[in-house]
């Protein structure tokens, strides 16, 4: 591709305006630039992401009946440690001879001046670069592949506001490591190795600042991990000592994970601990007041919702929600029936609001609901239905449904004896979409999604 | 010498002198919003023309057409898609170094979505000419990442 002229222009400081010389722009030699200072060690970044083979498997019904496909052992490459990014190398002077020349615009410039493309500037503009984008321009050069690990780079991503998120899957399948789906693309992503260790099967519970929550099927080990940059941590051993089922709460200090997470876990019987990622410690604030009923007959299908350092979970027994403040340390209960006929219910959040998902069936037509918790009356009311014409497709038919995410962009899998649907729905657009079937590169059969979580794509959050 | 006549008598107006030696005519309340501009008024005064090297003639009247609409809270999707609908990516790049020159933030970041927007589905080479940036992996190297993020080139119909 031919260069074009262009224009350059010196970023000269103010004072430097008064000793020029009036029309003549002198050309500079570019100031060697300052090595970038890292404040903390580069987290790992390294990513490998190939296609890998599908497997053949029968698939079960709920993600939480996974028999472990444990036996099956993929080989997978193991992240390499990253290599310390190389400090900011001065760029070299670009003086191609065509300083006076007509650019390929009708205009001419009475100076052409040649100068570096300030370092800076194009971190600005590659923050805004779509996730897939920036991972295939990071070949770019070598600075463009460290700039996950640079503080500059990190403030330009925070102040770009936050699109659609992804979704982190398991599918039935591969149960080692997760398929993500980009709902702006509307394509399937597949990683060749799983940020996370692969002699364990892990699910993704909760999600916050980028960060996916995962506990390892027997309700043991917790996990962190950003999915794009696979930067991963196991977090410390809890102090209980019967692993019982638990429901997952994670929330972020401030708006980012810059800031640090906290993760609650909560068991039927009222044991619960808080995880601060800023301690790297589990602690106990106290026990769940009286006003919330014991046994907690928690929903676990539900993932939890967070509405700012508040985190929400549903329960049946009486039927409604709990919620814990994670700034205050306070339990509250709200006692909410469920409507008539719901099954495969979940609990989702748009704007502050929550929301109700399931599955209502009656006399064998399902259909898809959503519903919205009016607070002073503590009551759902209906707010919209899957289109009928979707619903039909299940007449008749027992249908299951897991939903993935739940802020913003719902992903809905629906899936009955021969059929296995996936939908979104975006709860401020009322719109339903539905989703491509996820399918491994070089692979034809698509994949059944076990579970999964939402996740807002985040290159600089750090586990 | 080019010279704009000013609207109104009533709002005060700054002179601004390219690079190329042409002088326009900006309100102050627009110049305002171009923190480098500013800073050479708090210096000079406003009743000198303030030079200002780096711009030229044919960036600054398009910074002042932006600036004139966001004083008057004109800014609009479509008022932006507009603005740049006939600008080529060079042309782009050349208004965002300008804006990025004047301390023009709002511009600036209107400037890098929309640079982001047009580089999303050029080549990784393309990339490279248009912020002059070298490559300075080795062939190896390069197909080795390309290879380990394949899954973001998957695809993807690269423009040149």
């Amino acid at each position: 591709m031919e260069g074009l002229a262009m224009l350059k222009y010196l970023i000269s400081q103010l004072h430097q305006l008064f000793h020029d010389s009036s029309s003549i722009l002198l050309q500079q030699q570019q100031p060697s630039l300052p090595t970038t200072i890292f404040l903390h060690p580069p987290p790992p970044t390294t990513t490998r992401w190939t296609s890998f083979d599908s497997e053949e498997d029968s698939s079960v019904d709920d993600c939480c009946d996974l028999v472990m496909a444990a036996g099956k052992s993929h080989s997978f490459r193991i992240s390499e440690p990253l290599k310390p990014p190389p400090a900011k190398k001065p760029r070299k002077d670009r003086s191609r001879g065509k300083s006076l020349g007509r650019s390929c615009s009708s205009e001419v410039m009475e100076q052409e001046i040649w100068k570096d493309f300030p370092e800076d500037l194009f971190e600005a503009v590659i923050a805004r670069l779509p996730i897939a984008a920036f991972f295939r321009f990071r070949s770019v050069c070598r600075q463009w592949d460290s700039l996950l690990a640079s503080q500059s780079f990190s403030q330009h991503c925070a102040q770009v506001p936050q699109e659609n998120p992804w979704f982190y899957t398991i599918t039935h399948e591969n149960v080692n490591s997760g398929a993500m789906y980009d709902p702006s693309l509307k394509k399937w992503h597949h990683p060749s190795i799983s940020p996370l260790p692969t002699k364990l099967i892990v699910l993704p519970v909760a999600s916050a600042g980028g960060l996916v929550c995962f506990l390892d099927i027997g309700h043991r080990n917790f996990y962190v991990c950003n999915p794009l940059t696979q930067s991963f941590k196991e977090l410390p051993a809890r102090s209980v000592k019967v692993w019982s089922r638990v429901a997952v709460g994670m929330t972020v200090n401030g708006n980012s994970a810059g800031s640090g997470y906290k993760i609650l876990w909560v068991g039927c019987n009222g044991e619960y601990e808080v995880y601060d990622s800023v301690k790297n410690s589990w602690n106990r604030p106290g026990n769940i007041p009286g006003s919330v009923k014991l046994p907690l007959s928690l929903n676990f299908r539900s993932q939890a919702v967070a509405i700012d350092s508040t985190l929400y979970f549903m329960r049946s027994d009486p039927e409604g929600v709990v919620s814990y403040d994670v700034a205050t340390r306070v339990w509250k209960q709200y006692i909410i029936p469920a409507p008539l006929h719901l099954t495969d219910h979940t609990l989702a959040e748009y704007d502050g609001q929550i929301m109700l998902v399931g599955l209502l069936t009656k006399n064998a037509a399902t259909c898809v609901c959503i519903w919205e918790l009016q607070k002073m009356t503590l009551l759902w009311k209906e707010v919209d239905r899957m289109p009928n014409i979707w619903c039909l497709d299940f007449y008749g038919k027992h249908v299951r449904m897991t939903c993935l995410g739940n802020k913003g962009l719902l992903m809905l899998s629906l899936r009955s004896k021969q059929m296995n649907r996936l939908v979104t729905y975006n709860i401020a657009r009322k719109e339903w979409l539905k989703v491509p079937g996820c399918v491994v590169p070089h692979g034809k059969k698509r994949q059944w999604i076990a579970c999964g979580t939402a996740f807002y794509p985040c290159l600089t959050a750090v586990a | 010498m080019a010279q704009e006549a000013s609207s109104s008598t009533s709002s005060k107006t700054i002179s601004l002198k390219t690079g190329d030696g042409e002088i326009f005519e900006i309100e102050a309340s627009a110049a305002k919003q171009m923190k480098t501009v500013q800073r050479l008024i708090d210096d000079l005064g406003d009743d000198i023309t303030i030079p200002l090297h780096n711009v030229f003639s044919k960036e600054l009247p398009k910074i002042i057409e932006y600036y004139k609409k966001d004083i008057t809270g004109e800014i609009t999707k479509d008022f932006e898609a507009e603005f740049v609908k006939d600008l080529n990516d060079d042309e782009v790049k050349v208004l965002f170094l300008a804006a990025n020159y004047l301390d023009a933030n709002k511009l600036f970041e209107f400037l890098s979505q929309n640079i982001a927007d047009r580089l999303e589905s050029k080549s990784v080479e393309y990339v490279r000419k248009y912020f002059g940036v070298e490559n300075d992996f080795t062939p190896e190297e390069e197909s080795k990442l390309r290879e380990e993020r394949a899954w973001s080139f998957r695809g993807i119909k690269e423009d040149e």
